[in-house]
């Protein structure tokens, strides 16, 4: 039995492991150019209203058309079609009359629509397109009807209406009233045109129906010659102003659509800026259900796929010319065009760098297709997906500085490839003036513009984020590392070791002429003073105190080398591991020439110095578009002062100041900056047999670097147009931090026993990385030791 | 040469039969309208986008006649006690137009024909439909039936 149990574990395991690895794929949806793209969920749901409900057949269940292509999620990301122009060639809109009225009198439309155009009435040459059929206002209405708690909204219900008038009251009109319209609609600007209706009208100009894109016409000159030049140079002039046409596919059930909807597929003039419409059924009326799809009566995408995507066109519930309020339910795939023609406007307006042939690029990009939408010879590229339209479909990208978005030399950096960790100097003044700052970034796929938060590529550095109780507690503790001194002729060669870590370790030739130190200073006075504050241990608690803070990188690899003379002056050079840090700093001893002693040495020190980062300053490392330069320079002085008081008190004073030069790079969104003064000082108080012999107290005050003055500015793009410009703005960063962090500590250290000991530290830390907005921080540790 | 002298035996066999058949129709064509009802008792040619019933037919008693009337607009109920429809269309340029109406002591037959009236743009779903009023109609059995184009362009009912 233990056995069978050992089996059927060893068996599961796999199935277990197979169970996780399928978690990974979970970016369904996440499609990309050809990729298979899955079913959207309609996950909006501020937007779920029952207007939005109600397109579904009037009624307030589930299945609105707008639900079925995701509507609210691009509504969530704030694009409803605003701004963008739709015309609708169509019977007409609803007016009180057949002439004098300037805009729609129904109360859903009348908000969105454009004042009616001169000659929009093409039917009957005038400019009241009024509609008398129905079938226009409808349309209009699943396009743009108004969001305002009445009836139903058009899924694009900020866009502008404009409608053409090319059809009377039965639906007829002639080649010369349509090509009319489409004229009318290219002189007003819109930006994509709806029809909804058939009809191609050969050399008499009249209207059939009957000549769909089954191979009948193969060529622009047969194809121009069925439709009628009269219109179909229309189409192309359409094209040659790069107006979008949305196309119905036509009611017959055909295996393609109608030959005015797919002529397209024939004619590159207008190929990239025509898509054909199927529709499918939500309420399974025509053959369809939740399934939705493609509804019986429908054409296919048949031979126009590559232009041909699939919405729902069953039982649309829209405004109707009726009466001002009034509202009704048709079917059709001129219900399944006018959802496309505002999904078109909202991607319009998401994505203001996109080209119009871009724009359905990414309609069709988009859509789903992934089972049954997989059939491409009836849905084309599928089921319309505005969650996908309004998402990145590929890597999104920061651009390099360049303002062609499409240009040869033009550099594209991965978002994680651009980072900038600022150093807690300034973080707080750079998170200020970040706070709320956007900046564009670029789909791969078409650079598609969406906005990000600039801040999203920073990370602030922090002094005072390893202030925790356990590290307060852990700076009483003992040094866990052991240090060995061995001396000859030659010097003394101290190591210090974390187990079988080298921690620290110093050279100093004989008369400290030369010293060469790993992550220990060189500097004599640094190392004079070092024991005063010796009982804090060495952890990431605050700052150290009483180091040189622009020799430093905290990578753990620092290295030193000193020369020193007679005491009266010396050099200090710096690097890190791989060279990136380069310090030189002059030392000048003016009181200790009188060679007294070494623990006299250094008692004042001045120091000169330069170090040069690359592609950092002040510690503050970036990379890509927020890279700085090879060579950043900081220039800096400091005073270090040690003096015994008498009466066992030492004072310890130290303070620095430099100025930072911010090497600008290539491409780098870092575009200028003033150079950065900076400052740090310690004073330090302690005392030796405090009360009682054996005791010891200091007090030390502490200000971490800072930034005193200075700025950079932020050149960073804001927008873009669809001539495929970028435009920069400037930000202009102050690095100042608002407030100036000081640490307080009181450390108090008693030898009880040889084989016992006491400390205690007090420490409050007055606004953390200089931040007015920080809590002081206070810390009380008491630590006893004994060993057995 | 047997083989012209046989298409031409054919095509006078053809034409025969076409003469003969003719003559059948035409005498049809009398009898129906002798059964056809009066004209202000049927309303056809119409066809409606906003009717979604796709039954054959709803009579008076039948629960959703009032509603479909309704949709149908600037109709007396009292005018008309049946309605038929041929399913959807692609357009609204079809409609349906009754060819005859033959009535039997239980049962009503009805033969209807649909037609493309006219090129109509519009890409929305139609409805055509046919009102009519009959006398006893919930007595009878209804039935519907589609005229069949046959091999002539005639109507041989």
């Amino acid at each position: 039995m233990n056995n069978i149990s050992k089996i059927l574990a060893i068996l599961s395991l796999p199935l277990l492991l197979n169970a996780c690895g399928g978690g990974g794929g979970g970016a369904a949806g996440g499609a990309v150019g050809s990729s298979p793209v899955s079913a959207c969920t309609d996950t909006g749901t501020a937007f779920h209203t029952n207007e939005y409900k109600r397109m579904g057949n009037g009624t307030t269940g589930s299945l609105s058309p707008l639900a079925f292509v995701c509507a609210s999620n691009a509504y969530a990301k704030g694009y409803t079609g605003d701004g963008i122009k739709v015309g609708v060639i169509d019977t007409g809109v609803l007016t009180g009359g057949t002439t004098g009225y300037s805009n729609t009198t129904h109360t859903d439309l009348d908000g969105n629509h454009a004042t009616f155009t001169s000659g929009s009435d093409a039917r009957f040459n005038d400019d009241t397109p009024n509609d008398y059929n129905g079938h226009g206002t409808h349309v209009a209405g699943i396009i743009a009807a108004e969001k305002n708690d009445s009836g139903m909204h058009g899924i694009a219900y900020d866009a502008t209406l404009y409608t053409f008038r090319a059809m009377n009251s039965s639906g007829s009109g002639t080649a010369t009233h349509f090509a009319n319209s489409m004229q009318n609609a290219v002189n007003a600007g819109v930006d994509i045109i709806n029809n909804s209706w058939n009809a191609n009208f050969g050399s008499d100009g009249n209207a059939d129906t009957d000549v769909y894109t089954d191979g009948t016409c193969t060529t622009v000159a047969a194809c121009r010659s069925i439709i009628g030049s009269t219109f179909y140079d229309k189409m192309v002039t359409a094209g040659n102003s790069s107006k979008i046409n949305v196309w119905a596919a036509g009611n017959e059930s055909k295996a393609h659509p109608h030959i005015v909807a797919g002529a397209a597929i024939y004619d590159s003039r207008f190929s990239e800026t025509t898509v054909v419409v199927v529709a499918t059924d939500t309420v399974g009326t025509y053959g369809g259900g939740s399934t939705n799809p493609i509804a019986s009566y429908s054409n296919k995408c048949g031979n126009a796929k590559t232009i041909c995507i699939a919405a729902p066109g069953t039982s649309v519930y829209s405004t109707s010319n009726d009466g001002t309020t009034n509202y009704e339910t048709l079917s059709g795939t001129s219900m399944a065009a006018p959802l496309v023609s505002g999904g078109l406007a909202i991607i319009k307006e998401q994505f203001t760098s996109l080209t119009n042939a871009q724009v359905v690029d990414r309609l069709f990009a988009t859509a789903t297709d992934t089972g049954i939408y997989s059939d491409s010879s009836i849905y084309g590229h599928g089921l319309m997906n505005l969650s996908q339209a309004s998402t990145a479909v590929a890597e999104l990208q920061a651009i390099g500085g360049d303002i062609n978005l499409d240009g040869n030399e033009t550099k594209y950096y991965n978002l994680n490839q651009n980072n900038f960790t600022s150093s807690a100097s300034f973080s707080n003044a750079l998170n200020s003036a970040l706070a709320g700052q956007m900046m564009e970034v670029y789909d791969s796929f078409d650079r598609a513009n969406f906005t990000t938060e600039v801040s999203s590529f920073f990370t602030s550095g922090s002094y005072t984020s390893q202030n925790t109780i356990e590290n307060h507690m852990f700076r009483l503790q003992p040094k866990t590392t052991k240090k060995t001194i061995n001396k000859n002729l030659h010097g003394s060669f101290t190591v210090e070791m974390d187990g079988n870590y080298i921690q620290s370790s110093m050279f100093q030739s004989t008369g400290d002429f030369l010293a060469l130190g790993f992550n220990q200073s060189t500097n004599s006075f640094e190392n004079a003073v070092d024991p005063l504050s010796n009982f804090f241990n060495d952890n990431n608690f605050g700052n150290n105190y009483l180091a040189n803070p622009y020799f430093n990188t905290g990578s753990g690899q620092d290295y030193f080398m000193s020369f020193n003379s007679n005491g009266s002056f010396g050099f200090d050079t710096f690097t890190n591991a791989n060279g990136n840090d380069l310090g030189l700093a002059f030392n000048l001893n003016p009181l200790s020439n009188s060679d007294e002693g070494k623990e006299n040495a250094g008692d004042l020190q001045i120091v000169f110095g330069a170090n040069y980062e690359q592609n950092k300053f002040l510690n503050s490392t970036s990379t890509g578009v927020f890279a700085t330069g090879d060579l950043s320079n900081t220039n800096f002085t400091g005073v270090k002062y040690k003096k015994n008081l008498g009466n066992d008190f030492t004072f310890v004073g130290s303070g620095f100041a430099g100025y930072t030069y911010i090497d600008k790079a290539a491409d780098s969104y870092i575009d200028s900056s003033t150079p950065l003064l900076t400052s740090e000082f310690t004073l330090g108080l302690a005392k030796a047999n405090f009360i009682k012999e054996d005791q010891r107290i200091g007090f030390f005050i502490n200000q971490p670097q800072r930034v005193e003055d200075g700025s950079l500015n932020l050149r960073v793009p804001t927008s873009s147009d669809r001539d495929r410009t970028v435009t920069y703005s400037n930000l202009n960063v102050d690095l100042e931090p608002n407030s100036r962090q000081i640490n307080f500590d009181i450390i108090f250290n008693k030898t009880i026993t040889e084989s016992s000991n006491l400390s205690a530290n007090l420490t409050h830390v007055k606004d953390g990385d200089h931040s007015k907005q920080k809590d002081g921080q206070n810390f009380f540790s008491i630590f006893y030791q004994k060993t057995f | 040469m047997v083989r012209i002298f046989s298409q031409y035996s054919i095509k006078k066999l053809f034409n025969l039969i076409f003469f003969l058949a003719f003559i059948l129709v035409f005498g049809f064509s009398n009898a129906t309208s002798a059964n056809t009802l009066i004209d202000n008792s049927i309303k056809c040619g119409q066809s409606s986008v906003k009717l979604i019933d796709d039954q054959s037919y709803l009579t008076s008693s039948s629960p959703n006649f009032r509603k479909t009337i309704s949709k149908i607009g600037n109709v007396n109920l009292k005018d008309y006690n049946l309605i038929i429809f041929s399913g959807y269309k692609p357009s609204p340029g079809y409609r349906i137009n009754i060819s005859k109406i033959k009535m039997k002591k239980k049962s009503i037959l009805i033969y209807y024909s649909e037609e493309k009236f006219s090129n109509n743009a519009l890409t929305v779903i139609s409805y055509p439909y046919c009102l009519i009023k009959i006398e006893n109609l919930d007595n009878r059995k209804i039935k519907i039936k589609k005229k069949r184009l046959k091999f002539f362009p005639f109507n041989i009912f």
